[in-house]
């Protein structure tokens, strides 16, 4: 079953869409379950300033999506990058065995996001 | 809980009212049946009579049915024992389908591993059916046992038996099917059947859970599953589960042939409507199996909605409405094991097996109930479309 959280981030997702000139594209796709995420990110100083994606996959992945992108907007990358595993992982709430490899889409999802900010930063 | 939103009766079935009684009445019934004194004799009765019901079900004589813990164990029991009981000498040939149920293709797999018995699965063309020519092509000279589901769990697909367990009998061949999802939704004769043994279960059809039968046409040798104390007539030792043979027994007792049939036609009418009006409400959905007629459970609808993950589909309704349908794939770590074999022996991909849900409703299915759960799944479709990669960025 899914936990509170998931359950209503995958009912009603927050921040659904693309932007139309993002700076930043993140993609995300699991060759063995087929989860795939696109995530648009706009920035500005270092800040990320606004997220979009779409997603295909199962309950929690779409719900991981929504809660990335509810947690990534407005801080810093530096910030987003400085926080720890354990810490991210917990924004999903509690996972049955077989949703945690959402955790891993999590993950990926903040590690690209900042790759390509430190990109940009030079 | 009810069983409003359920549409997982492939799966299992509730407890029909009449069952339900008849295994509560049986509690109070502590003898044991082997037992010759009045209290042995009171639970003698339950079980012979559940042995009774079981027999007209399915058109044969009581003393040809094998009570069993259910499905799995029908099976496992069917192709080990007949088998063993053929008296072959050396490396058995066996021959079945590649959209059999675990609890065939498993014992196949350990046949083979053992060493005891070379296996061929036949390969099931598009809508899920075998081919009679494929089969007659598959037979060798130590051919000793032909195992084939009746109706598939997954897409419901209707094999043909007759014409297999004839094909068998012509070749002195053993003739198994697996009628786990038939027995109790489509009238069974095992004498017009042909075959030599059929195995079910009585949770698919309002019976308790824990419970089957092995049907063995008289004459065929069958090995003892359990030895011991010689109940089952020798061939299944241990004292009889008395409250779950009850309500097998009732189980079997309130279905006709007329209440069969009937049901049926309703199934029908139900499944086409369900198929038109999805067709209409949601761009780019497929059904897998035969969608029309005498050649699938009328009860089983497998839907694929491009786009969208079965697992996201079937949460969603699962989440907003309480509604229960079974998925395709089941989502885990190791998700291409997880992946419907039955999918994709029909050629389905594994993106089109991800996005498979598949609908399986009961004896109380109505017109009101479908139109719902067709609204239900249009209005998750289009959610979910409008969150998806596909087509999308």
């Amino acid at each position: 079953m899914y936990n509170e959280i998931v359950a209503r981030h995958f009912m009603d997702p927050m921040n659904v869409g693309e932007l139309a000139s993002p700076d930043e594209t993140v993609r995300i796709g699991n060759a063995v379950c087929g989860d795939t995420i696109i995530m648009h990110l706009a920035l500005e100083d270092g800040r990320i300033t606004d997220v979009k994606y779409r997603a295909y996959g199962c309950a929690v992945s779409i719900a991981t999506a929504s809660i990335a992108s509810e947690y990534f907007t407005g801080k810093e990358l530096k910030e987003l990058s400085g926080r720890s595993n354990a810490e991210l992982a917990a924004l999903l709430g509690e996972l049955e065995p077989n949703q945690k490899h959402c955790i891993d889409i999590m993950l990926e999802l903040r590690e690209r996001a900042c790759a390509s900010v430190q990109g940009v930063n030079g | 809980m009810s069983s409003e939103a359920y549409y997982d009766y492939n799966a299992t079935s509730e407890l029909d009212k009449q069952v339900r009684q008849a295994m509560i009445d049986s509690l109070n019934v502590f003898g044991n049946p082997s037992s010759r004194h009045s209290y042995g004799t009171a639970a003698k009765a339950i079980v012979s009579e559940a042995r009774e019901s079981v027999a007209r079900l399915i058109g044969c004589e009581p003393e040809a049915v094998k009570f069993t813990s259910g499905g799995s164990e029908s099976n496992n029991w069917a192709i080990k024992g007949l088998l063993e009981a053929s008296g072959h000498r050396g490396r058995a040939h066996l021959i079945t389908t590649v959209i059999e149920h675990p609890s065939v293709m498993q014992v196949c797999a350990y046949l083979e591993r053992t060493g005891q018995a070379a296996v061929t699965y036949l390969p099931v063309d598009q809508a899920g059916a075998v081919s009679i020519a494929e089969l007659e092509a598959a037979i060798r000279p130590e051919t000793r046992l032909i195992t084939m589901m009746l109706a598939n769990n997954e897409i419901g697909t209707i094999q043909p038996i007759r014409e297999a367990a004839l094909l068998a009998r012509s070749r002195g061949i053993l003739m198994h099917t697996d009628a786990v999802q038939a027995a109790g939704k489509l009238p069974i004769d095992v004498r017009q059947l042909g075959v030599d043994a059929l195995s079910m279960s009585a949770h698919k059809f309002g019976g308790p859970k824990g419970v089957g039968a092995l049907y063995v046409r008289p004459g065929v040798e069958l090995e003892p599953l359990i030895h011991g104390g010689g109940q089952e007539f020798g061939l299944r030792s241990g004292t009889e589960n008395v409250v779950g043979l009850a309500g097998l027994g009732k189980a079997a007792a309130v279905l006709d042939r007329a209440k069969m049939e009937a049901q049926l036609v309703q199934w029908s009418k139900l499944k086409r409507m369900v198929v038109n009006r999805l067709t209409e409400l949601v761009p780019d959905c497929r059904f897998n199996g035969p969608v029309d007629g005498s050649e699938a459970l009328p009860n089983t609808i497998n839907i694929e909605i491009t786009g969208i993950r079965g697992e996201s589909l079937a949460a969603y309704i699962g989440v907003k409405h309480g509604a229960a349908v079974s998925v395709g794939s089941a989502c885990s770590a190791t998700k291409q094991a997880s992946l419907s074999h039955v999918l994709r022996a029909i050629g389905r991909s594994d993106e089109q097996i991800r996005s498979a849900v598949r609908i399986s409703f009961g004896p109380a299915a109505g017109e009101a109930e479908m139109e719902k759960l067709i609204c239900q799944l249009a209005e998750a479709a289009l959610h979910l479309r409008a969150l998806s990669v596909v087509g999308a960025v």
